[in-house]
C-alpha cells in the first residue's frame, strides 16, 4: 500500500494534477495527492517499477538522449517517405509481413522498440511477444532494413546486453 | 486580429476540410477496421483543432477540453480494437 | 522571427495532416492505411502543438499543450498497433509472410 512504486506513481500523478489545475493552494494539493493515491491503488497490478527500467545511470541517460534524437530524425524521414509515396501518381508498394527475432530482455524496451518501429519509415508492428516481432512492411527494402536496426542496437546497449555475443 | 491568430483560424478551416475527406473512409470504408482508423484520425485532428481555436480566440481553458478528448479518443480506439479482435468486450 | 517559425510549423503540420488523409483515401488495404495515418498524424500534431508552445512561451497553457502532445505521442502508435494486431489476428486482410527469425519455436506469433 505504501511501497516505493505506489508512492512514486502517486507523486507523478499528483504533479500532473497540479499542472492541470494551474494553481498551487492547499485544497488542490490535498485533493490531488488523495485522488492520485486512490487511482494508483486501483491500478496497482499494472504499475511499472524502477527495477524494470533499464539504463537508469549516467551512461544510460546519454544513450536514451541519443535514442530520442535518432527517433525524431527517423520520424521526419518516415513522414517525408509517406508524403512521397502518397503523392506519387503510381504508388509502388509490395506490402508483406516480416517476422523478426526479438533480442531485448526487458518488457519496457520491447514496448518502446515496438512503438518506434511503428513510427519509422515503411514499417508497422502488428504483433509481438517475448521472442519475436511481426512487422508489416510496405516495401521489400523496408522489410530487410528492419532486421538489423540501429535503434534496436541502441536499446540493446541501454540494457547492457553484449551484442556480439548474442549474435554469435 | 494579429497575423498568427489569423493563420491559426485558416489552418483550423483547412483541417476541418481534411476531416471531411476522412469521413469518406469512416462512412464507406469497406471493412470495420477502415472505419475505426478513420475515426481515430478524426479524433486526433479534433484535438488539434480545439487547441488551435483556443489559442486563436484566447479561450485557454479549451485546452482542458482537448486533453479530455484525447483521453476519450484513445479509450474508444482501444475498446473498438478489442471488440474487433475478440468479438466481445468482456 | 518567432512568428515566422510558428507559421512555418503550422503550415508543415497542416500539410502532413492532409497527406495522411490523402493516404487514407488512396492506399489499397487496412495495414497500409494505418501506416500513412499513424506517421502523419503523430508528426502533424507534434508540429502544430510545438508551434503553439513556441507562440505562448513559458506559461501554464504551454504546459498543458505539452501534456496533450506527450499523451498523443504515447497513445497514437499504441492505438494503431492494437488496431493492426486485431486485424492481423482476425485474419481478415491476408498478406504474404516472410520469416527472418532464423530460430524455431518459442514464439506464439504464427
Amino acid at each position: 500500500m505504501f511501497t516505493r512504486t505506489v508512492m512514486g506513481w502517486t507523486a507523478v500523478l499528483a504533479v500532473f494534477w497540479v499542472g492541470l489545475a494551474g494553481a498551487i493552494n492547499p485544497q488542490v494539493v490535498v485533493i490531488g495527492i488523495l485522488g492520485s493515491w486512490l487511482v494508483v491503488l486501483a491500478n496497482r497490478r499494472s504499475l511499472l517499477s524502477l527495477e524494470e527500467c533499464p539504463g537508469l545511470n549516467l551512461r544510460g541517460m546519454l544513450l536514451w538522449a541519443q535514442y530520442g534524437l535518432c527517433f525524431l530524425a527517423e520520424l521526419v524521414k518516415s513522414n517525408i517517405a509517406v508524403a512521397r509515396l502518397v503523392l506519387s501518381p503510381r504508388m509502388e508498394i509490395t506490402p508483406r509481413i516480416v517476422r523478426l527475432p526479438g533480442r531485448l530482455r526487458t518488457e519496457l524496451a520491447r514496448v518502446i522498440l515496438c512503438n518506434s518501429i511503428t513510427l519509422t519509415p515503411g514499417t508497422l508492428t502488428v504483433d509481438m511477444d517475448e521472442r519475436a516481432f511481426a512487422v508489416h512492411a510496405i516495401t521489400e527494402q523496408a522489410a530487410l532494413g528492419a532486421r538489423d536496426w540501429i535503434m534496436e542496437q541502441l536499446l540493446l546497449r541501454i540494457e547492457g546486453t553484449d551484442v556480439s555475443r548474442e549474435r554469435g | 486580429m494579429p497575423l498568427v491568430e489569423r493563420v491559426l483560424v485558416l489552418a483550423s478551416v483547412v483541417l476541418v476540410g481534411v476531416v471531411f475527406v476522412s469521413f469518406y473512409r469512416a462512412v464507406l470504408g469497406p471493412t470495420p477496421a477502415d472505419r475505426i482508423v478513420a475515426i481515430n484520425v478524426i479524433g486526433t485532428k479534433a484535438v488539434v483543432i480545439i487547441t488551435m481555436i483556443s489559442f486563436a480566440y484566447e479561450q485557454k481553458f479549451f485546452i482542458d477540453v482537448s486533453l479530455v478528448y484525447a483521453l476519450i479518443a484513445f479509450v474508444t480506439t482501444v475498446g473498438l480494437a478489442k471488440y474487433l479482435e475478440q468479438g466481445t468486450l468482456g | 522571427m518567432r512568428d515566422a517559425i510558428v507559421m512555418l510549423l503550422i503550415a508543415g503540420g497542416t500539410f502532413f495532416f492532409a497527406v495522411g488523409a490523402i493516404g487514407l483515401l488512396r492506399l489499397p488495404d487496412v495495414f497500409t492505411r494505418i501506416h500513412a495515418t499513424t506517421k502523419c498524424d503523430t508528426l502533424g500534431a507534434g508540429l502544430i502543438l510545438a508551434a503553439l508552445m513556441i507562440h505562448d512561451g513559458w506559461s501554464v497553457p504551454s504546459l498543458k499543450v505539452f501534456m496533450v502532445l506527450a499523451f498523443l505521442w504515447a497513445t497514437n502508435p499504441a492505438g494503431s498497433h492494437l488496431l493492426a494486431r486485431a486485424v492481423y489476428r482476425s485474419g481478415e486482410a491476408p498478406v504474404e509472410v516472410m520469416d527472418l527469425t532464423g530460430t524455431k519455436g518459442g514464439s506464439q506469433i504464427e
